[in-house]
Formats: structure tokens, C-alpha cells, sequence
């Protein structure tokens, strides 16, 4: 058996700790999404990191400026989230996403009052396809 | 009459998995309410699987105290239960610990009621007008948490400690590498229990011989206090969104000075238990579900009416009284075990099943989470702090989010 020093131990454990933070930052901007249809999404996947598109088929902006958007595909429906901050923030042009335009969205599944929605977190996560 | 019994049936075969799951760190409700709403057929009625959620849930609140002290095994809401029940464990006072536990939330099973019978609605007005203020809050305890360090060196330690488990916090519970909905296992795992066990097994810790008479060193102010303000604290977690148990209990640990560890332990599980009842009753008070059990009982009855919430209250009651005697039951026995066996061989196995039960659930990516998590706890236990420092790795995200800087 043996001891290890104090200070050596301090410095190991700091040095892990970075280490372990960059590898989660590095290995996050690194992961990919999973590439869903919006039939496929289920609750048993909430949590996890998807992309999907689908068509706006139902669109309401509140007085605060939030967005919710119902995207179809096939039988599937997926809601968006965007809040006025993500808007603002990202300077996402929300304008073109109307009724009948179809988009692709990425981001972490979450289930909000029993139903399935994404809320996008960077501009880069919602593209109007057309 | 029958159809009475029915329920409490269902009911107490709810206590008995909510024992189970209580005794296995890592199984949280949440993680199997998909399997029990997949078995509604094998009940007879929509009522009777509410009424087993409910059980589940309730049970396992109060059972998920024995892993967590005796083992060092936390759940997300027992994570800070870790260190004063295992300093209470190692005085020998490991039977102490639990009935504090269980009376505290015991009592805040009561007092929660009545807050929330006179007092629902004032709650939802006072969360409308305490939002724009809470990320300053928070910062404000996290502030006095840090400076009660008192001496400058260690004051610069817990900042450290504070801002790395933050900014841990805000990675890892923001990254697509582990699923959301398990990622707070091995963030907390590790930085409160597996930490804690590596530093057992590496220095051989042996439990001392138990004590098991019925002295309970708390004064009866200190367990009033304690469990009001538990109760309290527990109703606006399950009012504020981006606020959970540990975050209400820190903020409590530090405002309400109820710091010492029997104080601290009666507050946690107050704050539990009355976090677990307002969720409950959430969906009819507030028409918002506020837990995972709350979801899925909307799930199965679409919504609640004031007598089905008196009817739920009646087998919260129930099952928090069984639950509490089971407790009891099992806190008298497990020690006499752990004396007889060795302390090391079973960290040890707990160690080994803790990092199982983290790659079973949440991969590689979770693997690289804990070992980040229990650096930073190990960090913590050697720069000599307290262990509520790391709590930085759900306040900071929370003071961000407040202050729409998420």
C-alpha cells in the first residue's frame, strides 16, 4: 500500500477535473444528433439529442413574444418552443416560419404536460427548408 | 367496503415496489412510470393505478434515506443527506439519522397539507412576484455559503470548488452526450456519494457499533423549525420551475441557519416529502403537472377533481405511514449487518455497482460525467470545505437561468 501526499493528490484530482470538463464540452460540440421522422419520436427517447423536420401546420406568437409551432410529418407531430429571449438573442427571423412551410429542428426531446416539443437553444438548430 | 379494500391492497403492493425502488440507488420513479402506465390493464380501474403511483412514489421518498446514509448511495432529492448521515453513521447514531429523516417528513406531511389547504393560492401569486428576484437570491446564499468558509485560503477553495462544479453544472446538464432525463445520476453520484466512498475505502473505515435507543439529540424548537421550514421550502420547489430539492435545501441550510447535521436532515427529507405532495396535488391546484408520478396520473385521469385530491390525500397519508414504520423496521436492522460485515469489501461493491448503474444507464458519456463528478468531489474532500461547495453544480445553472443568461 501507500500514501500520497496532499498537495500531489489536490493537484491530481484539479488536473482530472479540467481534464473532464474539456472532454465534455469537446465531446458535446462533437455529437452528432440522431436523424429522426416525426412518426419515430416517442416519450422513451425524452432527454435525448434529435434532429427532424416536418411541416408548420399550427403557428402562435404570444403578447411576450414566444413562438409555438406544431410540425407534421406523415401521422407525427412534434411541437417547437421558441422563447422571445431565443429569438431575440439567436436574431432568428421567425417571420418565414408560417403555416404550410416545412422545417428542420434539432435539439434535446423534452415532454412538457404529457406532450413532445423540442425547444431549439442556437439559430443553427432551425432551418426553413422551404 | 370492498372496493375499500381493493385500494389499500393496491396501495400496499405500491409501498412494496416503492421499497424496492427506494433501496436501489439510481431507480428513480420516474425511470419505470412508463412500465406502470403500460400495466394499466392489470388494474382494475383508472383510481387503482393512480393510487399505486402514488404509493410508489411516497415510499420511495422516504425509503431512498437508507442508501443514501448507510451506504453513501444518494438519489437526486438525498444527495445532500450523504455526509451529515454518514457523519451521524460514523458517531454510531446511523438509527439517529434515519428516524430523523422519517419524522421530519412525517410531520411535513401534515403541515404541508395545511399549507397547502390555506395557502395554495397566495403561492402561485407569490412565485409571480418573487421571479424576476430569485437568480439574486440564490446568488445571495451561494455568497454567504462561500464566506461562512470564514478563513481566506479556504474561502478561495469553496469559490474554486463553487464555480467549477457550476460551470461542470452548466456542461453536463446542457450536453447531448448522456440523455437529459438520467443525467443527474452520475453528476450527483459522483460528486457526493462515490467521492465520499472512494475516501471510505481507501482509508478502510469500520462502521462503529450502533446505538439504537430512542434519544434524539434535537431540541424541539430546532425540529419545529426544521420541519416548517422544510415544508415551506417543499411547496415553493414544487411551485418554481429550475428549482429542485437540493437547490431549496442549500438556500434553507444557509438562510434558515439550519446547518447542523440534525437539523439539516430533518429539513431535506421536509422539504422531499412536501416537494412530493404538492407535485401530487399540483395538477389539481395549479392545473400543472409538477413531477414525473403528476404527469403520468394525468396521463391516466386526464385531470383531478377536489374529491379525487381528498381521496389521493387519504393514501398519502397511508403509505407515508407505512412507509414510515417500514423505515423504522429496516434502519434497526441493516446496521447490525453492516457491523458484522466488512465495510470495505461492501464500499467496495457499492463502488462497483454505483459505476455499473451509471454505464448501464447513460454509456460512455455517463462514465466520463461521473469521472469528472468525482474529481471534483475528491477535490472538494481534500481541499478540507464542505460539501455543499459542489451544490454549485446545480445553483449557478439555476442563477443563470434566472437571469435569462441560460
Amino acid at each position: 500500500m501507500f500514501s500520497l501526499n496532499k498537495k500531489f493528490t489536490i493537484v491530481i484530482c484539479g488536473l482530472c477535473s479540467l481534464l473532464g470538463l474539456f472532454l465534455i464540452y469537446y465531446i458535446s460540440i462533437l455529437t452528432t444528433p440522431d436523424e429522426l421522422e416525426i412518426e419515430s419520436i416517442k416519450p422513451d427517447i425524452v432527454g435525448h439529442f434529435i434532429s427532424t423536420e416536418g411541416t408548420i401546420v399550427s403557428r402562435t406568437k404570444t403578447k411576450a413574444g414566444h413562438l409555438f409551432l406544431t410540425l407534421q410529418d406523415g401521422e407525427g407531430k412534434l411541437d417547437v418552443v421558441m422563447f422571445s429571449t431565443f429569438l431575440n438573442k439567436e436574431k432568428v427571423d421567425s417571420s418565414k416560419m408560417i403555416k404550410g412551410v416545412r422545417l428542420a429542428i434539432k435539439g434535446i426531446l423534452e415532454e412538457y404536460k404529457g406532450e413532445l416539443q423540442i425547444v431549439p437553444k442556437k439559430s443553427s438548430d432551425v432551418k426553413v427548408l422551404r | 367496503m370492498r372496493y375499500l379494500i381493493d385500494f389499500i391492497l393496491v396501495s400496499l403492493f405500491g409501498t412494496a415496489v416503492g421499497f424496492g425502488l427506494g433501496l436501489l440507488p439510481g431507480m428513480h420513479i420516474n425511470n419505470v412510470l412508463p412500465v406502470f402506465i403500460s400495466l394499466s390493464l392489470f388494474f382494475s380501474s383508472p383510481m387503482h393505478l393512480t393510487v399505486f403511483i402514488i404509493s410508489v412514489a411516497i415510499t420511495q421518498t422516504f425509503i431512498s434515506y437508507i442508501p443514501s446514509i448507510f451506504l453513501g448511495a444518494p438519489e437526486e432529492e438525498t444527495a445532500l443527506s450523504v455526509l451529515p448521515g454518514h457523519k451521524l453513521l460514523f458517531e454510531g447514531r446511523g438509527y439517529e439519522a434515519i428516524k430523523l429523516t422519517v419524522i421530519g417528513a412525517i410531520l411535513s406531511v401534515f403541515i404541508t397539507l395545511v399549507f397547502i389547504f390555506f395557502f395554495a393560492n397566495y403561492f402561485s401569486k407569490l412565485y409571480g412576484f418573487s421571479r424576476p428576484y430569485i437568480h439574486y437570491v440564490i446568488s445571495l446564499v451561494a455568497i454567504i455559503m462561500i464566506l461562512s468558509e470564514k478563513k481566506i485560503k479556504r474561502i478561495l477553495s469553496a469559490t474554486l470548488i463553487f464555480f467549477m462544479s457550476g460551470i461542470f453544472g452548466v456542461l453536463s446538464l446542457n450536453s447531448p452526450i448522456v440523455s437529459q432525463q438520467n443525467v443527474l445520476f452520475p453528476v450527483l453520484s459522483g460528486l457526493f456519494g462515490l467521492s465520499l466512498l472512494l475516501i471510505s475505502f481507501s482509508q478502510k473505515s469500520k462502521i462503529p457499533v450502533q446505538q439504537f435507543d430512542n434519544q434524539m439529540n434535537i431540541s424541539k424548537m430546532n425540529l419545529f423549525k426544521s420541519v416548517i421550514l422544510g415544508s415551506f421550502a417543499g411547496v415553493l420547489v414544487g411551485m418554481l420551475p429550475a428549482i429542485g430539492v437540493s437547490q431549496a435545501a442549500t438556500l434553507v441550510q444557509y438562510l434558515g441557519s439550519t446547518g447542523e447535521a440534525r437539523n439539516f436532515l430533518v429539513t431535506l427529507s421536509g422539504i422531499n416529502i412536501s416537494n412530493e405532495i404538492f407535485s401530487l396535488v399540483s395538477l389539481f391546484l395549479v392545473n400543472n403537472p409538477r413531477s414525473g408520478a403528476s404527469v403520468a396520473i394525468e396521463k391516466i385521469l386526464g385531470g383531478l377533481s377536489a374529491n379525487d385530491v381528498v381521496f389521493f390525500v387519504g393514501f398519502i397519508c397511508f403509505s407515508a405511514g407505512i412507509a414510515a414504520l417500514i423505515t423504522i423496521f429496516m434502519a434497526k436492522r441493516i446496521p447490525k449487518y453492516l457491523e458484522k460485515i466488512n465495510y470495505q469489501q461492501l464500499t467496495f461493491v457499492i463502488i462497483v455497482f454505483l459505476i455499473s448503474m451509471v454505464m448501464l444507464m447513460t454509456g460512455f458519456g455517463g462514465l466520463l460525467i461521473l469521472f469528472t463528478s468525482v474529481s471534483i468531489g475528491l477535490l472538494c474532500n481534500f481541499l478540507g470545505i464542505r460539501k455543499s461547495h459542489c451544490m454549485g453544480v446545480l445553483l449557478l445553472p439555476s442563477i443563470l437561468f434566472f437571469a435569462g443568461l441560460s
